[in-house]
Order: C-alpha cells, then structure tokens, then sequence
C-alpha cells in the first residue's frame, strides 16, 4: 500500500507528461485528455490563487482590521471596491454583462494614468539613457576605444570600439523604421529601412535561439525527470 | 439608460485615470496612493470570474453542438472543480487530506503539464521557422543564422566555443539595439494609449455599443 501511495504521483506526472508528447505524432483522444485537465487544473489553480492571495489578504483581512480600528470610511471603501469587484460576475448573464464595465473601466482608467510615469521611466528614459552612456558612465561612441583600437589593433579593440557606435545607431535604425513604417519617400528612411532589418532580424533570431534553447532545457528536464528520477522511485519502491 | 451603460463607466475611467498620474506625480498624495494600491488588487482578485464564466459558456456550447467531444468538457469541469476545491481548503490549512491533494496536484499534474506543454514549443517553433526561412529572402536567413549560433553557443564545448563568443556577442549587440528601439517604442505607444483613455478618445475597452 505505502509503495503504491509513493508511485502512484509520480507516475500520474510521467503518465501525463508522455501524453502530451503524443501530439507530436498526430492529435489524438490521449493528448485532448491531458491538455484538457490541464486546463480545468490552471484555472481551479488560479481561482484558489486569488482568494487566497487577494480576496483574503487584500479584501476580507483589511476590512476586518479597519472596522476594529474605527477606521470606518477606508473600511466602506474596501467593501465597496469588493462590491465593484463582484460586478465582474454579470457576465455570466448577457442581459446584465454591461454591469462588468465599472470594474474594467476603474482598472483601465487607474492604469493608464499610474503607469505614465513608470512606463517613461523604465521604457523610454532609461532606455535612452543607456543608449547614450554604458552603466559606468563612458559614453557608448567614445572615440578613446578607436584610439585603443589604432595603438593597438587588435581583435578585442576592434570589437569593443564598435560595440557602442553599433548599438546607438542599431537603436536609431529600429526607431526610424517602426516610426515612419507607412509609405515615406524621405532619402533617410528609405536608406534606413534594409540596415534596420538587418539588426532586427539579427536581434530576433538571437531572442529565437534563446527562446529554442529554454524550451529545450524544459524538454531536457521532462526527459530527466521520466529516466532519471521516475526509474529510481520505480526501482527503489518495487526493489525494497 | 445610455448614462449608467456608457457615460458613468468612462467618467470613472478619467476620474481614476486622473486620480492615479496625479498619485504618481504628486508627493503629497502618497498615503492615498498606497491605499489605492490595496484597494485595486480586490477587482483583479473577481477578475477570475470572466475567465470561469468563458471557460463554463464555451464547454456548455461546445457540449451542446458536439456531443462526441463532451467527455472532454467534463474532464475540465473536474479538474476545475477538484483543483479549486483542494486548493481553496488545502491551502488554508497547515495539513490534511485537502492540502497534500494540492500539493500533489500542483507539483504532480500541473507543474508538470505546464513544462511539457511549453517544451513541446521548441519542435514547433523549429518546424514554423524552417518554413518561414524556405520561402523568404536573404535578410530572413540572417535570422536563422543569428539563431544558430546563440542555439549553438548555449552548449559549446572544445573548438566550438567561438559560438559562445559570438552568441554572447549577438545578445549583447544587435538584439540590445533591436530589443531597446522596440522598447522605446512600445513604451512611447503605452504612454499614447494611456493619454488617450483618460481623455476617453480610446474607448473600445468598454465593449461595443
């Protein structure tokens, strides 16, 4: 009994993990079944996710805390965003789904007005700010690196004089073509378009390769868990 | 009617929107600001209720118009059912049935069916982008190319390491200087959108209508 208690998970894992490797063969009833308890699973995860990371300790605790407090208005506030909240489930009934707006409409409009400053902070200003300057504070087109380059000219130089012009003028191609990408006659644009492929492309196929090799380390991982660690509980729970 | 359904939902958007910039720009209003960070979690917290109410419509629709697939909307609904029962209870509780029933679904059906499903992207995205390269021009070849060699780099060992270089090269470089102008630009983007819903000019987040 107790060896069965051991197995029995770890082969539901091994059992599962092999089903939804066999779509890699054709569809079939076996990998439906998987990718459906998976998605019945994800979201059961998340509803217990969410009562148990936000409704509690966001909603109910608070509240609670406010009332004992004699903090009464942040406490009527509370309930009432909880209220605005439970709107979210008239769209189980199509006459009454325009209820749903409020929430979407609190959330949309709070965002889009306290994300403004983050957003330039992080996206924009930083950005530009590390397309002009390296982290220590040298500027990316520091004509000091070629000067290295010419006293010594070696391979290392060459490359380390090039690296910051490069991305400084990589930047300015992406931004002109994605700017001005509807039809523009303009010398500039037109003559920026295929360099600026050519770094987008090379910036893409680098996110590509990353992205392949992560997947594949997962891939590695599943491999690892069925021969290596599954095949010792089998054997060490069936031998002893 | 058309003041509840469509005009007090946008003038909550630009009150909110212009509440949370002035939060943002304002020193003084930090106290508020942090109530408001608590507070805006708790519509997140029911915002699971439209992926449940998409989820059940479309099995229920789905079981009504194909009946030979109906085992596998009920499949769903169990595991639904049984993962949000074992973890509303188990994970209230420091033992018991309920919490090692989660902590083995969790760790035993969902970790690894996430993984498995994620891992199955990489024959996938290699298959789309053999077909991609086959038919397009040189500038796509580059892609590959790059690609390689940071596929490559990840596992170089001996004579292979220029690989290594490289790759630590092309993600250092080019995709630097791609990845940062599509930030910009992106950001540049966001912040527009943002503007123009709390001017309420963009409104399509209220639905049709």
């Amino acid at each position: 009994m107790e060896a069965i208690s051991t197995l029995f998970w770890p082969t539901v894992a091994v059992l599962l993990t092999l089903a939804i490797y066999t779509f890699l063969w054709e569809d079939n009833p076996i990998y439906k079944v998987a990718e459906h308890i998976f998605t019945g699973v994800s979201v059961g995860y998340m509803i217990a996710q969410s009562w148990h990371n936000i409704i509690m300790p966001k909603l109910i605790v608070p509240t609670t805390n406010y009332f004992s407090n004699g903090r009464y208005l942040l406490a009527i506030y509370f309930i009432i965003g909880g209220l605005i909240g439970l709107l979210y489930l008239s769209r189980f009934s199509e006459k009454t789904s325009w209820l749903s707006r409020y929430p979407i409409a609190i959330t949309v409009g709070f965002y889009a007005g306290f994300k403004i400053v983050p957003i330039w902070m992080t996206n924009v200003s930083k950005q530009l700010n590390a397309t002009i300057q390296y982290p220590n504070g040298d500027s990316m087109l520091n004509l000091k690196m070629f000067g290295k380059f010419f006293d010594n000219p070696t391979w290392g130089n060459f490359i380390s004089a090039i690296n910051g012009p490069i991305i400084v003028i990589g930047v300015l191609l992406v931004l002109i073509y994605f700017f001005f990408s509807f039809s523009n006659d303009n010398i500039v644009v037109r003559a920026s378009r295929k360099p600026a492929l050519v770094v987008l492309m090379l910036g893409f196929g680098g996110s590509f390769g990353y992205t392949f090799m992560a997947r594949i380390s997962l891939f590695i991982g599943r491999m690892n868990y069925i021969f290596s660690d599954w095949i010792e509980i089998l054997t060490t729970t069936l031998g002893g | 009617m058309n003041f509840w359904k469509r005009r007090l939902p946008l003038a909550l958007t630009v009150i909110y929107g212009l509440a949370g910039f002035a939060m943002q720009i304002i020193p003084a209003l930090n106290g508020y600001r942090d109530i408001q960070n608590s507070w805006m979690p708790i519509l997140f917290g029911f915002s699971i209720a439209i992926g449940v109410a998409s989820l059940t419509k479309y099995h229920f629709t789905k079981m009504r118009r194909q009946p030979e697939e109906r085992v596998y909307s009920i499949i769903t609904f169990i595991s639904l059912v049984v993962m949000a029962v074992a973890g509303l209870i188990g994970m209230s509780q420091d033992g018991g049935v309920f919490t090692k029933l989660f902590d083995n679904l969790f760790s035993y059906v969902y970790v690894p069916l996430q993984a498995t499903i994620f891992s199955l992207l990489a024959f996938y995205i290699t298959s789309a982008a053999y077909r991609a390269f086959k038919v397009s021009e040189w500038i796509s070849t580059l892609l590959l190319v790059s690609g390689f060699i940071v596929m490559l780099g990840r596992v170089a060992f001996g004579p292979l390491m220029v690989f290594g270089k490289l790759s630590e090269w092309i993600m250092a470089v080019p995709t630097v200087a791609a990845m940062r102008g599509l930030l910009i630009g992106i950001g540049l983007g966001i912040m527009a959108t943002a503007i123009k819903i709390i001017l309420g000019i963009e409104r399509s987040y209220l639905g049709g209508e």
